[in-house]
């Protein structure tokens, strides 16, 4: 039995730890972030040992790097920002002391990078005496260990897979061909060391031209002038090298006539398949293109009704307005009674033409009205409703023209003629477009209404024929992927055996990874990592390359902002007494160094931190010594980019101590309220005592967030007159916590009860006074709660969020909770090294002082008061 | 020495009582009729418990109560009452506060179309150490060449922020080089060759030529005037010259003074109510001689087109509207109770969650042979005893980002090879996320609490049941479930509520974020109702509407009064009062 318990205890721990590291995981991110020297927020790894304590050391001592150094130097020169109180005296020592500052930095720049020049030239030489070797048979194995044992698998994968399918791959030379390729190009690299040349950029081409895949020689033919050239030498191995070339040649034939025969006998076993997925990509294309086609008419059909849609905009602007006149004109002429009226013809002047518009009007407002109503977006505008009501003045206009004209002198009837003449000549010049404006949006709109079914019905019939396709190749997939992955056989198996022969050097490793890399055998992406070892040599030349780029730009950075300091030490005196008291002369010298480095150093930066990480990831493939001094050039490399760099700086330091400030003041002021306050509640009868520890227990329940808007506007009104209490000061976030006052009580008064009443009782007897029982007996025995309460309200209160982030507003004053979430946003978002120091800088103190106090926390919380 | 000390006392109890009562006044004066009642009440309550013996309890109290009236009290009031007014942007000066604003801000005065210009020059003193300082005349010229003096403006009126908002001053004709100004006389002294005057002298002082907008010889001064002069004098000035009126002119981009005349003007209007005679103050447009239209707590003008034309507004009650736009504004109901209800189900799977969780964990923790508990113990309350704050901002920047996140990027990519999750802009996903989170935070706490619960529970139960044949489960469901569910349930209400306004932890996680389409207000899939309150009155997009979030808040207290009265009333705290 006993036995059995053990076991059980064995899985019960592995199970909670197991647990446990889940659960702790993100604070275990955490702690490894905040160490971190690389970007993690852009790094493949998850953790790195390249470890570092900058982001705290930044946070908290804001050392100024050269930019800021530049910077400061110019804000001092011209009295600005912080700089704007300085005496002249100031100034010039502040300068110094930063020139001072900046001349050290460029000092230990040329030192780390000298530094760094031997440590390569120490890997070079272990290189040259004895690592090569070693680390040439350590590639030929690795390439053994992981290609090889892949593609066998692959191999044998492909087999097995085409067994099942009774499919036999045709015979072929390949292995015969590639493998005279391979013993052919290793017999031509030694030859081709015999010739012993020493022209650097020949050499890399000639090594391009013999282990580079495909095999070209037309560069190199070039590059040394084959063709009129009477070296021998080129010549035999130009001869040599175009034999090699056709042996490629001969290779890609072979691969070529492999998959045909492959394809071949595909096409036997599976000829029905394969034209089935032939037509329904035909059917597929067919129809993608005249959607295509469909599309572009609709888009033009489009674009002319919103033209059209403009006009006759246009058009209604010019009669919408005038409609309340013409409407209120109407409104007196229709009722007039004209059955008695003899009409009489206008004989000559405008009259006669008013009469002719009329009718003109009456003829064509109807129809466009009737086109109108059919167009959908005019249905219910504003437009639509005056051009009914103006086709219904025209036609009684019209019809009654004669009458009303006879009429046109009586007082009633003389302004609403007018007007109406006045208004229709004036709006007659649109009358011939209205018609044409309304029949040309009809017609294009039919048009467009047809294009749009037949676009919804093709689209529905691609849907269909795409949802049979995936069926079919979802019912199919199995063999597709067999027929895909055959055809991609042959070069499966060349792959194969250039992964069996043996590397000889450096060049052939690094083409081989290249190889390997391209897309010659789809069937493998390496990760980006996988062939550093093999990259050994160039990754390290790369670094290194790159590092003497990034040196040559930064000394000649470094030697124009040195003559620049020169100048401006010899005359910093003047310059500062120039710029004295309000004047802003810009200082050559000082302008100019920041500009060299803004314009150079972002050169400077990307060479190095390319090195920097080239060299990193080559220190995981390398062990022993050579590892350690590639980190170490790692390491100098990140130091000079991090004495460089151009930060945004926040007052960490100060949220800090606005935070530890606030939350102390509001612990020591709230417990001294509190104590005295619970004191009477635990001794004392009277009135309003239980209504009073009602009212603490329920008025516990709300949290001051909910208050918030009140809590504003309060300080908001109270600033004005009280300006130390009001919004963005400390001391309101401080009033505006005492609110807390209540939340305590209990635990005072609790505490309180358990303190015997006798004590008090014999010292009132010697002639105490209530007070004095309190302030010498009751306070003194309840130090340990007091101890508590104040921890617990300086954790409650460091914690506290939403008031601090309603009251305060400026950078300066922000708490440290208010202030972390800067580092999470903006440019802040992705420097996760700073974000997680500044984290665990508040965190860890709170922690620890929760685990210790975990008893009272507990007991006060099931005490029934929960405050977060 | 008794008796000095009785007298400081008595010294200090007087201006106490003087101090508020002069405060309450004060208060009542400016309107704020509140908070003047809170103190009055407060200075009731302080003499009655110093004056007399039955108050003598109160005595230990007062400073806490203080703090309760101002701090407790008052922001219930104020919530209360807020939540009946259009308080808000737009609306956030007393009514006398947005007439002072439409007399004297300079932006409320005209130009007139044929108004006289003035150029202007600066002449500043400078100190021993020939630092400009802020003593300096204004000197100006009006096209025909006359010029004026004026000295600095005396009167000057900030903003709350600091910023001035109207300043004034008197110019006066300069005669033969020589100005009166204020009793004092000032000489002008010109250069005689091109007759610039360099200086000038009076009042003991020597004024030097410092700055004018278009002369270039002394640009290199402009970031002093800038950042100064105008700045903290000349941007809201009104200069005045017998009945004429000059300010910076914005069609010559503030670089001439132009005449410029108050638009509006407050008049009194009777008005006859019964048999009884009404007075008000109205504003009158004095271009149009037209009275403004006040309507619900803005000012308008009326336009050339007739059209009304939204001046300024103030803060005025608005009745029951606040509450009634949640039911009847379809734009704001349905993302109100989409809110509502995700309040509910937040707080509520929340407490689930980490319940289920935490008790899992205690069961585990909960048998004495287990070695090291102690220590798993302390572990799995690390969430805990981390600030929310920083748990938060560490799950939302580390693992929830969609692109960089360790979730998105090592657990599903890596692992599994799936598709990354949009975990702050999908609504359901984001939903998973505050829940994750909230549970993550929240566990520790349960596991204390079932664990302090279940160490209670007799063992004898359990052996007595087991003699009875009960499997392990049986025993779970049957002794440990109710057991624990008597000393625990209050606490799970509790948690209940305090998640219900757990505000940190939906904002920093999402803001509230990604946002219901439709609504005119600022309102999130994962916003809880505080959250939203915070929002729509500090956040807004259309501006801070303290009217609404106040009327939300109403209906946050209600909710919790309810949640604590049934909690107390089960869990017997009201009867702790009275032992």
């Amino acid at each position: 039995m006993a036995r059995i318990e053990r076991k059980n205890y064995l899985l019960r721990h592995i199970f909670i730890i197991f647990l446990i590291i889940i659960i702790l995981f993100p604070m275990i991110w955490v702690v490894s972030t905040s160490i971190r020297r690389d970007a993690a927020a852009f790094s493949p790894r998850l953790f790195s040992d390249r470890v570092t304590l900058n982001n705290y050391t930044d946070l908290i001592f804001q050392t100024p790097t050269v930019p800021e150094l530049m910077q400061d130097l110019n804000m001092i020169s011209t009295y600005i920002s912080d700089f704007s109180d300085y005496t002249y005296d100031e100034a010039v020592k502040k300068s110094k002391e930063k020139l001072k500052d900046l001349e050290n930095y460029l000092q230990r720049t040329e030192e780390n990078m000298a530094s760094i020049e031997e440590k390569f030239n120490f890997i070079y030489q272990e290189y040259e005496n004895g690592y090569k070797g070693e680390l040439l048979e350590k590639v030929n194995q690795y390439v053994q260990e992981t290609d090889v044992t892949l593609f066998e698998e692959m191999v044998a994968d492909i087999n097995t897979e085409a067994e099942n399918y009774d499919f036999t791959f045709p015979n072929n030379n390949l292995e015969s061909v590639t493998n005279e390729f391979l013993s052919y190009r290793d017999e031509l690299y030694s030859q081709y060391l015999k010739l012993d040349i020493q022209d650097e950029s020949q050499k890399e081409e000639t090594i391009k031209a013999i282990y580079g895949i495909p095999v070209r020689t037309t560069l190199w033919n070039i590059r040394v002038g084959r063709k009129n050239s009477d070296n021998e030498k080129v010549q035999e191995f130009g001869a040599k090298l175009d034999e090699l070339k056709n042996k490629y040649i001969a290779l890609e034939n072979e691969i070529e006539n492999t998959r045909a025969n492959i394809e071949e006998s595909l096409k036997e076993d599976f000829s029905s398949l394969l034209e089935q997925d032939k037509e329904y990509n035909n059917r597929l294309n067919e129809i993608e293109t005249s959607i295509k086609e469909l599309n572009s008419k609709k888009q033009d059909l489009n674009s002319t009704i919103d033209n059209l849609d403009e006009q006759i905009q246009a058009v209604g602007d010019i009669y919408i307005p005038e409609s309340n006149k013409v409407m209120a004109s109407y409104q007196i002429l229709e009722s007039l009674d004209l059955s008695q009226v003899e009409p009489e013809s206008p004989m000559f002047g405008d009259n006669v033409e008013f009469k002719e518009l009329v009718s003109e009007y009456a003829s064509k407002l109807p129809e466009f009205v009737t086109n109108m109503e059919t167009m959908e977006k005019y249905q219910n505008g504003s437009i639509l409703s005056v051009m009914r009501d103006f086709s219904k003045v025209y036609t009684y206009l019209n019809n009654n023209f004669d009458k009303i004209f006879a009429l046109r002198e009586q007082k009633q009837v003389k302004p609403s003629y007018d007007a109406l003449k006045n208004l229709t000549v004036k709006m007659a010049i649109s009358l011939d477009e209205l018609v044409i404006l309304s029949e040309r949006y009809n017609k294009t709109m039919s048009k467009l209404n047809s294009i749009s079914k037949e676009l919804n019905s093709l689209r529905e019939k691609q849907i269909s024929i795409n949802n049979e396709y995936q069926t079919f190749k979802n019912k199919n997939s199995k063999k597709l992927n067999f027929m895909n992955q055959a055809l991609s056989y042959p070069n499966l198996m060349v792959s194969n055996y250039f992964a069996k022969s043996e590397i000889n050097n450096f060049y052939e490793a690094e083409y081989y990874a290249k190889f390997m890399e391209s897309d010659f055998f789809k069937g493998m992406t390496p990760e980006r990592n996988r062939y550093n070892l093999l990259k050994w040599k160039a990754n390290l030349d790369e670094s290194y390359e790159k590092f003497q780029q990034g040196k040559t730009d930064m000394n000649s950075v470094i030697s124009e902002i040195r003559s620049n300091i020169q100048v401006f030490e010899r005359n910093m005196e003047d310059y500062l007494r120039i710029n004295y008291g309000g004047n802003l002369s810009n200082i050559p010298a000082l302008t100019d160094m920041r500009d060299v480095y803004i314009s150079q150093f972002g050169d400077v930066n990307a060479n190095i931190a390319r090195a920097s990480r080239v060299i990193a990831d080559l220190s995981y493939v390398t062990d022993g010594r050579l590892a350690e001094v590639m980190q170490d050039i790692d390491k100098n490399l990140y130091q000079i980019q991090h004495s460089w760099e151009e930060r945004i700086r926040k007052p960490f330091l100060r949220w800090l101590f606005n935070s530890i400030l606030v939350a102390g003041m509001t612990a020591i002021i709230t417990v001294l309220i509190t104590s005295l306050a619970a004191y009477p509640f635990s001794r004392m009868k009277f009135v309003g005592r239980s209504t009073g520890l009602y009212f603490l227990m329920i008025v516990q329940m709300f949290p001051i967030v909910m208050f918030m808007v009140a809590i504003y506007g309060i300080l908001n009104f109270l600033g004005d007159y009280l300006p130390f209490i009001g919004l963005d000061t400390l001391g309101g976030l401080i009033f505006a916590y005492l609110g807390n006052v209540a939340y305590n009580m209990w635990l005072f008064k609790g505490y309180y009860d358990t303190i015997p009443d006798s004590l008090e009782e014999s010292a009132m007897i010697d002639g105490a006074t209530r007070f004095q029982t309190f302030w010498l007996i009751v306070l003194p025995l309840s130090l340990p709660i007091i101890a508590v309460i104040t921890i617990l309200t300086f954790m409650n209160t460091f914690n506290e969020f939403v008031i601090a982030k309603i009251v305060l507003q400026s950078e300066i004053n922000y708490t440290y909770a208010v202030g972390l979430q800067t580092f999470s946003q903006g440019p802040f978002e992705t420097q996760w090294g700073l974000f997680t120091a500044a984290s665990l800088i508040g965190a860890i103190p709170m922690v620890i002082i929760f685990l210790t106090m975990q008893k009272w926390i507990i007991g006060g919380l099931t005490q029934g008061s929960v405050k977060g | 020495m008794n008796k000095l000390f009785h007298l400081l006392v008595w010294l200090f109890i007087a201006t106490m009582n003087g101090f508020i009562v002069w405060a309450a006044a004060t208060l009542f004066m400016l309107g704020n009729n509140g908070f003047a009642i809170v103190i009055a009440l407060f200075l009731l309550l302080t003499d009655w418990a110093i004056f007399t013996k039955r108050g003598y309890p109160y005595r230990y109290t007062l400073p806490a109560m203080f703090f309760l009236f101002i701090l407790t009290l008052y922001p219930m009031y104020y919530t209360v009452s807020t939540a009946f007014t259009n308080y808000g942007t737009g609306h956030l000066f007393s009514r006398e506060q947005a007439i002072d604003i439409l007399l004297t801000d300079s932006s409320y005065y005209y130009e007139p179309a044929d108004a006289e210009l003035l150029d202007f020059s600066i002449y500043v003193k400078y100190n021993k150490e020939l630092k400009p300082t802020e003593d300096f005349l204004i000197m100006f010229e009006d096209q025909e060449g006359n010029k004026y003096l004026a000295k600095k403006p005396s009167v000057r009126e900030f903003d709350s922020d600091g910023n001035l908002i109207y300043a004034e001053t008197r110019m006066n004709e300069v005669e033969n080089n020589m100005a009166r100004v204020n009793d004092n006389q000032y000489e002008l002294i010109v250069q005689e060759e091109n007759n610039k005057v360099v200086s000038i002298e009076g009042n003991n002082t020597r004024y030097t030529y410092f700055y004018s907008p278009y002369d270039s010889s002394v640009s290199a001064n402009s970031a002093f005037y800038n950042s100064v002069i105008r700045q903290n004098y000349l941007k809201s000035l009104i200069v005045k010259f017998g009945t004429k009126s000059y300010s910076l002119s914005n069609q010559y981009i503030y670089k001439k003074f132009g005449e410029s005349y108050k638009i509006y003007e407050t008049r009194v209007k009777s008005r006859v109510q019964g048999d009884r005679t009404f007075y008000e103050t109205v504003v009158y447009n004095t271009r149009t001689n037209r009275e403004l239209i006040e309507d619900g707590g803005t000012f308008y003008d009326i336009n050339q087109e007739g059209d009304r034309v939204s001046l300024i507004g103030y803060k005025t009650g608005v009745g029951a509207s606040n509450f009634m736009k949640i039911i009847t504004d379809p734009r704001i109901s349905k993302p109100f109770f989409q809110i509502f209800g995700w309040t509910i189900t937040y707080a509520g799977l929340t407490v689930i969650f980490s319940f289920a969780i935490g008790l899992f964990f205690a069961t585990i923790l909960n048998d004495s042979n287990l070695k090291g508990k102690i220590l798993y113990r302390t572990l799995l309350i690390i969430p805990w005893a981390i600030p929310a704050f920083i748990s938060v901002l560490v799950w939302r920047n580390g693992f929830f980002n969609e692109t960089y996140g360790v979730l998105n990027r090592f657990l599903l990519e890596g692992l599994f090879n799936a598709e990354p999750i949009k975990w702050l802009q999908d609504p359901f996903w984001a939903k998973i996320a505050v829940l994750i989170v909230n549970t993550w935070l929240g566990f520790p706490y349960m596991m204390t609490v079932s664990l302090g619960a279940l160490q209670s529970i007799p063992d004898e139960l359990y052996e007595a049941s087991s003699i009875d044949g009960a499997s392990r489960f049986r025993q779970f469901r049957s002794i440990t479930l109710p057991l624990l569910m008597t000393s625990v349930a209050p606490l799970l209400v509790m948690a209940f509520a305090f998640n219900f306004n757990n505000f940190t932890n939906i904002y920093l996680l999402t803001q509230g974020r990604p946002a219901i389409p439709g609504t005119n207000t600022p309102a999130g899939a994962t916003d809880i109702l505080i959250s939203y309150t915070y929002k729509l009155a500090f956040e807004g997009s259309r501006g801070q509407d303290f009217g609404f979030a106040a009327a939300i808040s109403v209906l946050i207290f209600a909710i919790i009064a309810v949640l604590s009265y049934v909690n107390f009333k089960f869990s017997g705290s009201f009867e702790e009062v009275n032992r």
